[in-house]
């Protein structure tokens, strides 16, 4: 069975029913009968929805060789910045855990073994502290700061 | 301390927040767009201490780490740096407990801190690993209380002390909470007798794991009430144990460290097949008094820690052995009539590893000829083993007793696809020589390993590490 999807920018994506419950959202919509009509995502624009088909797709196919769907996850988060804030997103909204939990990763290990500088300049962060506040934290978390 | 104000009202579905302008400008923080819940999922990858820095980033991540629930960890690795130098004797014993001290009243300050700050509704695993002594139990027993309130699922404490006066854990922080969410339990060099053990297995209908570890004042383990999901019992050190007797039908694994005069009944376990045993025990758990030789039949995992001599009894038939792990002395257990044994009892064995330990360390000194000359011929097998399937060697000096036995398992083993051979020394030798004496070894070890790649069936892979 197929269903049809629209992104944002008013595309439109024919995909196998087995593909798209992967988005426990589209699950329930399909399970209570919404799904008959073009379902609308407002929230994911048609580039991104095209990337996140691409893994459903990919998890359907590949759930039984976990080594061959780590090789394609692991390729597959490897894109820029922009593109992987626009997959947590849509990864949330959609409800695809392990899509979200990858991407997750992903944030995680960039922030990992980086200073707190280091971490607003990578992640653009600016910092909204008064020196005295920044004071107060260093104290409030002590044995964190002192490593 | 200053009022904090609560972030996690602003979990808000990302449609509310959506801007047209959101992938125009890259120099954007865009991170902190994201929803609270999934900038918490993402802190929950961290380890604390590096959550807990982020407090520092921006307003908006001030408190968002103490919404993580999944894990608090407070572990000792900032000591292990002092202890490095204190086993190098670059520091003496004095200064190294004055350090000790010092670090450690940090470690208080800093776990009550962390506790305090913490707003999540609950907390999955709760783990101490640090020094403490029973001169910190209202601390300890504070901590015990918070993980309760907070519905803790996994509760570990390790507190290495190595002193006479360990804490002891009672059933008072347990009281008046309920243990239903618990389902792991680990307690190393924890004071706990077997009433107290019982008081907290008798709340916990769903624990699935108990780990007792150095405890003197366990004498008796033993459970009136059933305890249907416990799977993985391990009873390590306790030396003054004398019985145990629980009603676990669903054991799936017992790892026992303890002498034989224990009494150990455990009943009709019918998912029961990993056991792990040590020293005296192993030769004792082949007799058939031993109520463990009762389910070798069962087996599927079996493991032996042999460190002191040992005659090698005769084994039963391990008909369900699929994954056998030896990890023996060198010079006690002459290798290959030792697998020799082991695969002739187990015709269905897939996985076998083998870790050749040695403790003293001037034999390894002596035994370590690894530049060898000609050829090691092993006749081959009679009797292959037609299951053997993947063999891994660790602690591999390329000496000629390693050489031998690697070559018998390889030629023995006639559906072998994969040998992994483990060079990397332990941290004896690096304690007590320089690395690069070590290094030396290493490269001449991982040279012989080399070797065994001519012995080896084409499609057989060699990994050496």
């Amino acid at each position: 069975m197929a269903l049809e999807l629209k992104s944002s920018d008013n595309k439109i994506f024919e995909v196998e029913e087995l593909v798209a419950v992967q988005s426990e959202t589209i699950k329930s919509l399909v399970e209570d009968g919404c799904a008959d009509n073009v379902i609308p995502l407002p929230n994911v624009d048609s580039k991104t929805l095209e990337l996140v088909l691409d893994w459903c797709k990919n998890h359907v196919d590949m759930k039984l060789d976990e080594e061959k769907l780590k090789e394609y996850e692991d390729k597959f988060i490897e894109v820029d910045q922009a593109v992987l804030y626009d997959l947590l997103l849509a990864a949330n909204y959609l409800n695809i855990k392990d899509l979200l939990n990858r991407a997750c990763q992903k944030v995680a290990d960039m922030l990992k073994g980086k200073t707190p500088e280091q971490i607003r300049e990578t992640l653009n962060i600016v910092n909204d502290f008064s020196p005295e506040e920044e004071e107060e934290i260093r104290k409030e978390n002590l044995w964190a700061f002192e490593e | 301390m200053a009022k904090r104000q609560t972030n996690l009202a602003k979990i808000v579905h990302p449609s509310s927040k959506i801007t047209n302008q959101k992938r125009i400008n890259l120099s954007q923080d865009r991170l902190s767009d994201l929803p609270d819940e999934i900038l918490v999922s993402i802190l929950s990858l961290l380890k604390l201490e590096e959550r807990q820095r982020t407090s520092i980033l921006s307003r908006r991540w001030r408190y968002l780490w103490t919404f993580v629930t999944c894990n608090l960890v407070f572990d000792k690795s900032r000591l292990q740096p002092v202890w490095e130098k204190y086993k190098c004797h670059e520091i003496s014993i004095a200064d190294f407990r004055t350090a000790l001290y010092s670090e450690r009243s940090k470690f208080i300050v800093w776990v009550n801190d962390v506790l305090e700050l913490h707003q999540g509704d609950t907390i999955d695993e709760f783990r101490v690993f640090f020094d403490m002594d029973g001169t910190f139990s209202a601390v300890l027993d504070n901590w015990i209380r918070f993980s309760m309130r907070k519905k803790v699922k996994k509760l570990s404490l390790n507190l290495l002390s190595l002193g006479r006066h360990k804490y002891s854990l009672t059933s008072q922080p347990f009281q008046s909470y309920s243990l239903e969410s618990l389902t792991d339990l680990s307690l190393t060099s924890v004071e706990v007798t077997g009433e107290v053990l019982e008081y907290i297995l008798s709340n916990c209908p769903f624990i699935e794991i108990l780990h007792v570890e150095i405890s003197r004042s366990l004498m008796n383990l033993k459970t009136s009430c059933p305890l249907p999901k416990l799977k993985h019992l391990k009873i390590i050190f306790c030396q003054n144990l004398k019985h145990i007797q629980i009603h676990a039908i669903n054991l799936v694994s017992f790892k026992y460290f303890g002498c034989e005069t224990t009494r150990i009944l455990l009943g009709d376990i019918p998912n029961f097949v990993s056991l792990s045993v040590m020293d005296s025990y192993v030769g004792y758990s082949f007799k058939n008094r031993c109520p463990m030789s009762h389910y070798f039949s069962q087996l599927e995992t079996l493991e032996l820690m042999i460190l002191r001599f040992f005659r090698f009894p005769k084994l039963p038939k391990l008909r369900n052995l699929r994954l056998l792990k030896l990890d023996i002395h060198r010079l006690f257990l002459d290798g290959i009539p030792c697998c020799t044994s082991f695969l002739t009892a187990s015709p269905m064995l897939q996985r076998i590893v083998l870790k050749v330990t040695l403790i003293n360390l001037e034999l390894f000194v002596g035994l370590n000829d690894p530049q060898m000359d000609g050829e090691i011929n092993v006749r081959r097998d009679t009797c292959p083993h037609q299951c053997l399937k993947v063999v891994e060697l660790i602690g591999f000096v390329g000496c000629f007793a390693d050489m031998q036995l690697a070559l018998y398992l390889i030629n023995k083993a006639t559906s072998l696809e994969k040998i992994i051979v483990y060079t990397q020394r332990l941290s004896l030798g690096e304690i007590l020589h320089d690395s690069s004496y070590i290094k030396k070894k290493l490269a001449a070890a991982t040279a012989c390993a080399k070797k065994l790649e001519t012995s080896l069936a084409p499609g057989v892979e060699l990994l050496i590490l």
